[in-house]
């Protein structure tokens, strides 16, 4: 790893005190029956606060995902663990799930529920009581424009209201903690750049992110932190200006292959 | 978390399948249009074209050739005389009959052939002494039809030579009626129709309640995970046994659903035919009616747990349904031995899943289901489901099966063999 990252806080910005995220040497090997033992995240270790955007950049299959899928508790790591809004994610999976909103460009949309009845069920899921979840979905339908759909099955939405959906259904809860996993992957540009007005906007209200993607501009434009992960091991965790002196590189993408090919 | 929560959760999970199920076209074509008409409307439409065939049966005449002319004429008169029966005379001395009489049948140019054989001392009696050989082909419905025809002429025949013989003999005709026998139906036309209703409903019953079954149990799972959105469900605060149960519940109410719409379709359709063919409607006891509903209750439970488990291992939609065929046709075989009229409902059979609802199901119609094999049943089919739903809590679990990781035998094998018994350690997740 270089420099940069010495330790997991490296580079910590002004935000929160403790940490929301705090990976600790997160690991996962998948079996394949074929290529035996495969280790698609070895001893990943970063933190992130509150306020914070972190960033993890990497190439496709470098292990962002299932970094991401250990922190939402969808996968259980091999090794290692991680907390997450003081829960640990081995130990007490529910509670961390209570506490984050997860959003990926894998996770899917119930076609044939209206986005109101999508937002009901994960609200529901998620504990609320009616009237609160009542209330909770409309803020959220006036405050992401979906007065027009939101009555309207998912499966006959364009592809931008399905995120403002995918969206809401990742905040009907209002977690202090988001996951999202490469969130403007296959979006158009008006869509991506409504994607990431939105992560800055969740920022600001002192909300902790952890963010995967592949997009050198996003990082550069969105990210407190930026972590490298390649293969499954992290090359490097800081911010921009760590990474550009501790590679004596200047642009994202300069630093990224210096650290990558390095 | 309490039972009260994982109830709720389940509940959650309940609701939202079903307003998604109800809103798929497939689920609604094989849970409610099939149940509701196709069924009722192939036995409808079947008895129609049987009853009209047999009409048609009735009123053609049987064709059939008698050959060797050494008959006697009252015979070759009562033949001719005999409704339905239009009678071709062959050849006198034939000498190959039974050759010659297959080639005329396969033919076509007769439903049967009448051969006679004269008997050595026969010629010059009153009547024919020597014997007759009908051939027929039982392949043919015609062909069947005829033999029944001659053999009902023969017979009167028999008894007309019969009578003359013991009139010359100076008998009267009671010598014919020594040792008579009579045979009395003790049967109501309720009970045949009791009798019909148990062939055919407990076919039907398995038939429409796993179809009602298959596509709920394939769409909530390995159809959830094919759209992404179990990734999405399970990144949310539900216990897998929760995800589990409430999709279950949901499947079991879709297989009931279709149950209960083609009992009632089938039920309206049965009493228009019965009463078309003369037969009263059974009266059905509280007892039988608790009992049918059980049964098909429990017949909902287990075809539910074991095609959702197919659906929860399955890596595909099409290697769900590929997965699922064979245990249809499976389920449908002891409910076809059932509604053949297979062994009563013992203590044993009752320990068979699927074999022993449809048997409960046949002796509730028939109105004489023992109580202990009874409880057996129930028992041991909710042991089934509970050991169903287990395992699918498990499946769900496995990480590797909803990551598309497929499930190799050792991980398998560690999920449905306990820990102690096996070398290594319980499967993780």
């Amino acid at each position: 790893m270089a420099d940069a990252a010495a330790s997991p806080a490296a580079g910590a910005s002004a935000a929160g005190p403790d940490p929301a995220v705090e990976a600790r040497d997160l690991t996962k090997v998948f079996h394949d029956p074929r290529r035996g033992p495969v280790v698609a995240a070895n001893a990943v270790r970063f933190e992130c606060r509150s306020g914070e955007v972190f960033g993890l950049l990497g190439p496709n299959g470098a292990g962002k995902t299932t970094t991401l899928r250990m922190l939402s508790t969808v996968l259980r790591p091999t090794s290692g663990t991680a907390v997450v809004a003081g829960h640990d994610v081995v130990q007490d999976p529910v509670a961390v799930r209570r506490a984050i909103g997860y959003l990926s460009s894998s996770t899917g949309l119930y076609g044939r529920l209206t986005a109101r009845e999508t937002l009901e069920y994960f609200g529901g899921l998620q504990g609320l009581a009616p009237d609160p979840l009542r209330e909770r979905i409309g803020e959220l339908v006036r405050g992401l424009g979906m007065e027009d759909f939101a009555d309207v099955r998912c499966e006959r939405l364009s592809t931008g209201m399905r995120q403002k959906v995918s969206i809401a259904r990742a905040l009907v809860h209002d977690p202090p903690v988001l996951i999202l996993d490469e969130p403007t992957l296959g979006l158009d540009i008006l869509v991506a750049s409504a994607m990431l007005r939105f992560i800055q906007d969740c920022r600001a209200r002192g909300k902790c992110i952890v963010f995967s993607t592949h997009v050198m501009s996003e990082v550069e434009s969105l990210c407190d932190r930026v972590a490298i992960i390649h293969r499954g091991e992290l090359r490097a965790v800081g911010t921009l200006e760590d990474l550009r002196r501790s590679t004596g590189r200047e642009q994202v993408g300069d630093i990224f292959l210096a650290l990558v090919e390095g | 978390m309490s039972t009260g929560g994982a109830l709720r959760e389940a509940w959650v999970v309940f609701r939202k399948e079903v307003r998604g199920l109800a809103r798929d076209r497939h689920t609604v074509i094989y849970s409610v249009l099939v149940p509701l008409f196709l069924y009722p409307g192939l036995v409808w439409g079947i008895v129609q074209v049987l009853a009209y065939a047999r009409g048609v049966e009735e009123r053609t005449a049987s064709r059939v050739l008698v050959v060797d002319g050494s008959r006697d004429e009252a015979l070759a008169k009562l033949l001719a005389g005999r409704e339905g029966l239009e009678v071709l005379l062959g050849a006198k001395g034939s000498s190959d009959s039974r050759a010659a009489a297959r080639a005329k049948i396969l033919a076509g140019e007769a439903d049967a052939v009448l051969a006679f054989t004269p008997s050595r001392e026969g010629a010059g009696g009153a009547a024919w002494a020597g014997s007759a050989r009908v051939y027929f082909n039982s392949a043919r419905g015609a062909s069947r039809r005829a033999r029944e025809r001659l053999e009902e002429a023969l017979a009167a025949y028999r008894s007309q030579v019969l009578l003359d013989a013991a009139r010359s003999a100076g008998a009267g005709p009671e010598v014919l009626d020594a040792a008579p026998l009579a045979a009395r139906d003790l049967s109501t036309r309720e009970d045949i129709a009791r009798t019909i209703a148990s062939h055919v409903l407990p076919l039907l019953m398995t038939v429409v309640t796993a179809l009602g079954a298959l596509y709920p149990a394939l769409e909530v799972t390995v159809g959830e995970r094919e759209r992404g959105t179990l990734e999405t469900t399970l990144a949310a605060p539900v216990s897998r046994s929760s995800l589990v149960l409430g999709k279950y519940l949901a499947v079991t109410a879709f297989a009931l659903l279709a149950f209960a719409i083609n009992v009632a379709s089938m039920g309206l359709t049965l009493l228009q035919l019965g009463s078309q063919l003369g037969l009263d409607a059974p009266p059905v006891s509280p007892w039988a009616l608790l009992a049918t509903g059980t049964a098909a209750l429990l017949l909902a439970l287990l075809l539910g747990a074991v095609m959702m488990l197919i659906g929860l291992a399955a890596r595909s939609f099409k290697e769900g349904q590929a997965y699922v065929t064979p245990v249809y046709v499976l389920a449908l075989l002891p409910a076809a031995l059932a509604s053949s009229g297979g062994g009563a409902l013992t203590e044993a059979l009752a320990l068979v899943p699927v074999v022993n609802v449809s048997a409960l199901f046949r002796e509730a119609l028939l109105g004489r289901l023992a109580a202990a094999p009874a409880a057996i049943c129930v028992i041991s089919s909710a042991a089934y489901v509970a050991a169903a739903l287990l395992l699918g809590a498990r499946l769900l679990r496995d990480e590797s099966l909803w990551t598309g990781q497929g499930l190799p035998l050792p991980r398998a094998l560690a999920l449905v063999v306990p820990a102690r018994l096996r070398r290594g350690g319980a499967p993780r997740g």
